[in-house]
């Protein structure tokens, strides 16, 4: 992004009403930076306006310490040498002499303890990212630059013990180095000239990479949720049917290491709750010979469903898909051939397809760096863990439902546990990776969750669900403020994973007996892919709902079907009681 | 077009992009002293636009010229700046 690119970008909003207001909380004169920070933000915003607030000039701590009295809905701390200690900057002086360094190293420990407990503080009423120096440190120590001083190690550890305390401790998130190095080199980063004149010490590429970097972190996209892999010549190297269990590889005996690797890849994301799916051309039982190995470094049980056949890929990803109950634009199809790519690309819109690089060790390398891109996630819930499980479980269930609905219900021993008003960053998840049961489709960004949160006329109810077939933790979010006397729900989300459960029925029969009340008006709004609740509105009002809906306690009792799980309701205020 | 008015063309759009609130017509026309937003700090990120879009480093003692949209097409037309572009 050039800087022309940045303003047009950040003009193409300025006279939209609605706003989203950043801090970039810096020692250095801002200039560009700012720019590319705001037009790096608006990237990642579907609509809306970016204020970027810059505070004092080479005072920090003190701008810091201002937004935590009135947060905006983000903070991002490009943080320089300089601002822990002016000695080790280009725009002061009387620093370089040999007998500094003990003085210099103290100062910057008290600055850093500093701006630890002030970051910390923030960090818990907006979201903060954080960028540790990126440019060079003068040179000012004793030996020559290509030997490392002491000093300047004892600087770096203290910055890392700084950074890790933050990243383990608090919810400051911190810009990682290594993959800043990579696309900006530390060479090229420095503007002297732009420094020394006006305080502003990046080059505009530098300032572009590190705005988007921070921006990433404030504005972070939605992971994708599951990977299709092929078999032969990706998952592993070789060709079963032809070759041979024995000969297929993933090894340094091999020369076939980066398959390894890409197994190590999707072993590491299966982890954190990614679907891993297989679709590959072969005798079933042949695939499952070579899925058995013992040497496979992924789990064999992470690798759900598994499409072994001579069928069009095309079907057997709709068939996975269909298992997995999402959609295609959420899942990423690896093959080592074009013409499988191609096939699945037309034949299931929306799926994106990248092909495997067999043999390019280095471009395997790549696409497993990028797959970290696409699917990681600064937090892991318990739901994630249960995922893969879960979903085994439930294709048991479901069978079972389909054939006897009621019978299946009676007989789950289905447990529903209510949490009134109870926040975490699960229901934050969901909420913005539910498409189906999905009340209107909104999405909310961090800052407008924690205002929610914040509204006393606000409610949240988060919903647990297990049965004797599986447990799959927190499937559902309710939440709306009170008008009017009226409960108004604007979010409501369902995951798939628990449909067919009348675990929905369950949330509304709690509604109206927690809010004691007689009407739940409902902020409905069709989008194109939630039927399921569209449907639902519909058989309890016998009309197809068109916009936002008013439910009473006596229709919704005149539609509602029995009701089998047992009930449990937790209050963050009240304790816990059992309801029913 | 000319050399001279394709300068001034792409000056325009320099300016259009660093003030957007000041109307196409008037850019011509926009001066330090016509333009509230023009200050310090605006200068700065116009050499930066104008340093980016005519491929050229302006030597920091130069922007005391960058005064009025005039007086920067004046710079920019000068042959010896034309030749090192």
């Amino acid at each position: 992004m050039t800087l022309v690119e940045a303003l047009r970008i950040v003009n193409s909003r300025a006279n939209e009403t609605a706003r989203h207001g950043f801090s970039l909380a810096c020692g250095f004169t801002p200039l560009h930076f700012k720019t590319f920070f705001a037009a790096q933000l608006v990237e990642r915003t579907v609509a809306g306006r970016i204020d970027v607030e810059v505070g004092l000039f080479g005072d920090l701590p003190g701008t810091l310490r201002r937004l935590i009295e009135n947060p905006p809905d983000g903070v991002a701390v490009p943080l320089e040498w300089s601002d822990l200690d002016s000695r080790l900057g280009f725009r002061s002086t009387h620093g370089w002499r040999i007998d500094r360094g003990a003085d210099i190293l103290s100062s910057v420990q008290m600055r850093l303890s500093e701006l630890s407990l002030v970051l910390t503080e923030l960090s818990r009423r907006t979201t903060v990212a954080l960028s540790l120096p990126t440019l060079p440190l003068p040179p000012m120590f004793k030996p020559p630059r290509s030997m490392s001083d002491p000093i300047v190690l004892e600087l770096r550890r203290q910055l890392a013990e700084f950074a890790a305390g933050l990243a383990q401790t608090s919810k400051v998130r911190v810009v990682d180095s290594q993959q800043l190095d990579l696309v900006s080199p530390i060479s090229t980063r420095y503007d002297t000239a732009s420094d020394l004149r006006t305080g502003f010490p990046y080059r505009p590429e530098h300032a572009c990479l590190l705005a988007e970097a921070l921006a990433n972190l404030l504005r972070p996209v939605t992971p994708m949720k599951a990977i299709i892999t092929d078999l032969d010549n990706t998952l592993w190297s070789g060709i079963i049917g032809e070759d041979g269990i024995d000969e297929i590889s993933w090894d340094l005996d091999h020369k076939t290491q980066a398959h390894g690797l890409y197994q190590e890849m999707l072993a590491s994301l299966s982890g954190l709750g990614v679907f891993i799916g297989v679709a590959s051309k072969n005798d079933p039982l042949v695939a499952q010979q070579g899925l058995q190995r013992a040497d496979l470094v992924l789990s064999r049980d992470s690798l759900f469903p598994i499409e072994a056949n001579w069928g069009a890929k095309s079907e057997s990803v709709r068939r996975i898909l269909q298992t997995w109950n999402i959609g295609a634009e959420s899942v990423l199809f690896l093959d080592d051939s074009p013409i499988e790519l191609a096939e699945v690309a037309a034949g299931v819109p929306g799926i994106q397809c990248r092909q495997f690089p067999t043999g390019d060790a280095e471009a395997i390398l790549q696409l497993i760096g990028e797959m970290r891109d696409l699917f990681g996630k600064t937090t892991v819930t318990l739901e994630d863990q249960l995922r893969v499980s879960s979903l085994r479980s439930s294709g048991v269930a479901v069978a079972s439902a389909a054939t006897e609905p009621e019978e299946f219900l009676r007989q789950a021993e289905a447990e529903v546990t209510l949490e009134w008003n109870m926040p975490d960053d699960r229901c934050f998840e969901l909420i913005n990776k539910t498409n189906q049961f999905n009340l209107n489709g909104q999405r909310l960004d961090e800052a407008a969750w924690r205002r929610r949160l914040a509204d006393p006329q606000s409610f949240l109810l988060a919903v647990r669900y297990g049965d004797k077939y599986a447990p799959l933790g927190k499937v559902s979010v309710l939440a709306g403020r009170w008008q009017n006397g009226i409960p108004n729900i604007d979010i409501w989300v369902l995951s798939c994973r628990a449909f067919s459960r009348r675990i929905e029925h369950v949330v509304l029969q709690a509604c109206f007996e927690r809010f004691d009340c007689e009407q739940l008006h409902f902020d409905f709004l069709t989008t194109d892919r939630n039927a399921p609740l569209r449907e639902l509105l519909t058989d309890l009002c016998s009309a197809e709902p068109n916009g936002p809906v008013t439910l009473t306690r006596t229709t919704f009792k005149s539609h509602c079907p029995s009701l089998y799980a047992k009930v449990l309701s937790h209050d963050s205020l009240n304790g816990n009681r059992v309801a029913a | 077009m000319t050399p001279s008015m394709e300068i001034a063309s792409q000056l325009e759009d320099c300016l259009a992009v660093v003030f957007p609130d000041v109307p196409t017509k008037q850019l011509r026309n926009a001066s330090v002293s016509s333009v509230a937003q023009w200050d310090s700090l605006a200068t700065l990120t116009l050499v930066s636009v104008i340093e980016e879009t005519f491929q050229m480093q302006i030597p920091a003692d130069d922007l005391e010229e960058f005064l009025s949209f005039e007086l920067i097409l004046d710079y920019l037309s000068r042959p010896a700046l034309r030749a090192a572009a």
